[in-house]
């Protein structure tokens, strides 16, 4: 296992923006299922009760430059140093996301602007990249993770219908003198890129039982050997963030690696999977009101897994100082 | 003989224990109970999806106190397999 540190760096803000539309997921199942039993049944498997989902025509360069605006209010453009933008649903294959959102926000052309194509396991991928670029360039970054995914969504697919939804995230770094360590490990695994796929010009497609044994199986394991290498237990985190795939599932992982209920932080029940945006979006959704907030600094794992088939942890802290905050899009 | 009566009597709870689970496994499927037995195996019916999969996990660990750790859920391949779980618990 690769351990990669990066120190000095710190979150100033973290921003999600939802789209305005929830979608009661019971009335969706029976749409699909066409049986009540089944869709109640499909909903409580999931814990996933509503969905956010994009009208059509809002993309995730949409939704993440909204968020932005939520990061960037006293940030003057010439600040930041590069914007990193993790999508696997691009406004537009070309020109990417991230060079658009240069322009949008009014920032220099003098910065690096680049797309990372990545599902569900994104934002940790983006925030190590992104704390490399601040490290670099001394300047703030802005890591821009969001996807309008739904619109990939066949309506009748069971699979995947009744969990995804949409959401586009913002994330500021910036430098900082304090020396507190963040720690990320990542895991590829492209033999079993099969089981999770969107081919060009189609639509989402889940084997769901061999992500469910890749997350529940080798995700496990991998987040318990990341802990074990990092020499510590889960009574040293304020809170465990992973993907929100299935609220029950992330329930029996938090369980199996030793986080209490308490110190689980959970979106997935009201705002769905929005893939690599659930992770930024539940730290911004559950941040504010969750334990530990008052005691300066919260030290957080997160974890996200998914599409490639891909992993990734991390050990890194929020201050309670920086912006954590939710907005909504199409009101 | 007492050792005979014991182990019929331990073989009929263990029946009536194997009818009841599957009776209630047969509502969560919303299946006849006559369609399925401890070697029905997942996927074999249309009704035990991956979705379901996760149902039967929850319920059966709320109806029985059956703990299966998470990262043995995937590893369940039949009725017996959940079976084993609950008579575990029972036991």
């Amino acid at each position: 296992m690769q351990i990669f540190e990066i120190c000095g760096v710190k979150v100033a803000g973290i921003c999600s923006c939802l789209p305005a539309r929830a979608e009661d997921n019971y009335s969706r199942c029976k749409e699909i299922f066409g049986d009540e039993k089944r869709a109640l049944s499909v909903v409580k498997a999931t814990g996933i009760k509503q969905r956010r989902i994009v009208d059509a025509g809002t993309s995730s360069l949409d939704l993440c430059l909204r968020a932005a605006k939520g990061v960037l209010a006293n940030t003057p453009s010439q600040e930041i140093g590069a914007v990193v933008f993790v999508t696997f649903t691009p406004e537009r294959m070309m020109p990417c996301n991230a060079c658009q959102a240069q322009t949008r926000l009014g920032l220099s052309n003098d910065i690096i602007a680049f797309d990372i194509n990545l599902a569900c396991s994104g934002w940790a991928y983006g925030l190590y990249i992104a704390s490399m670029l601040v490290k670099t360039s001394g300047k703030k970054v802005l890591l821009l993770d969001g996807d309008a995914q739904t619109s990939y969504v066949n309506y009748n697919d069971e699979a995947v219908a009744p969990v995804l939804s949409d959401a586009g995230t913002a994330t500021l770094l910036e430098k900082t003198d304090e020396q507190k360590l963040w720690k990320f490990t990542f895991m590829s695994s492209g033999a079993k890129g099969g089981a999770l796929t969107l081919p060009c010009g189609g639509k989402i497609s889940m084997d769901g039982f061999e992500v469910f044994k890749f997350v529940t199986v080798d995700v496990v394991k991998f987040i318990a050997d990341f802990m074990k290498d990092l020499g510590e237990g889960a009574s040293v985190f304020d809170a465990f963030v992973p993907h929100q795939a299935n609220v029950f599932m992330i329930e029996q992982m938090a369980k199996k690696l030793g986080f209490g209920r308490d110190r689980l932080w959970i979106s997935g029940d009201v705002l769905g999977n929005s893939a690599s945006a659930s992770v930024p979006t539940t730290i911004a959704f559950c941040g504010k009101r969750s334990e530990g907030a008052g005691k300066g600094t919260r030290r957080i794992l997160v974890s996200g897994f998914g599409g490639g088939l891909s992993a990734s942890v991390a050990s890194i802290d929020i201050a309670d100082d920086c912006i954590l905050r939710t907005c909504e899009y199409g009101k | 003989m007492e050792s005979d009566v014991e182990s019929h009597s331990a073989s009929k709870a263990q029946s009536i224990s194997e009818k009841k689970f599957l009776l209630f496994v047969a509502d969560i499927l919303d299946v006849p109970v006559e369609s399925i037995t401890l070697e029905t195996a997942y996927e074999s019916i249309p009704e035990w999806d991956s979705v379901m999969h996760l149902r039967l996990t929850l319920e059966i660990g709320a109806e029985y106190g059956a703990e299966i750790p998470v990262d043995e859920i995937a590893l369940v391949k039949t009725l017996g397999d959940f079976y084993k779980y609950v008579r575990k618990d029972i036991i």
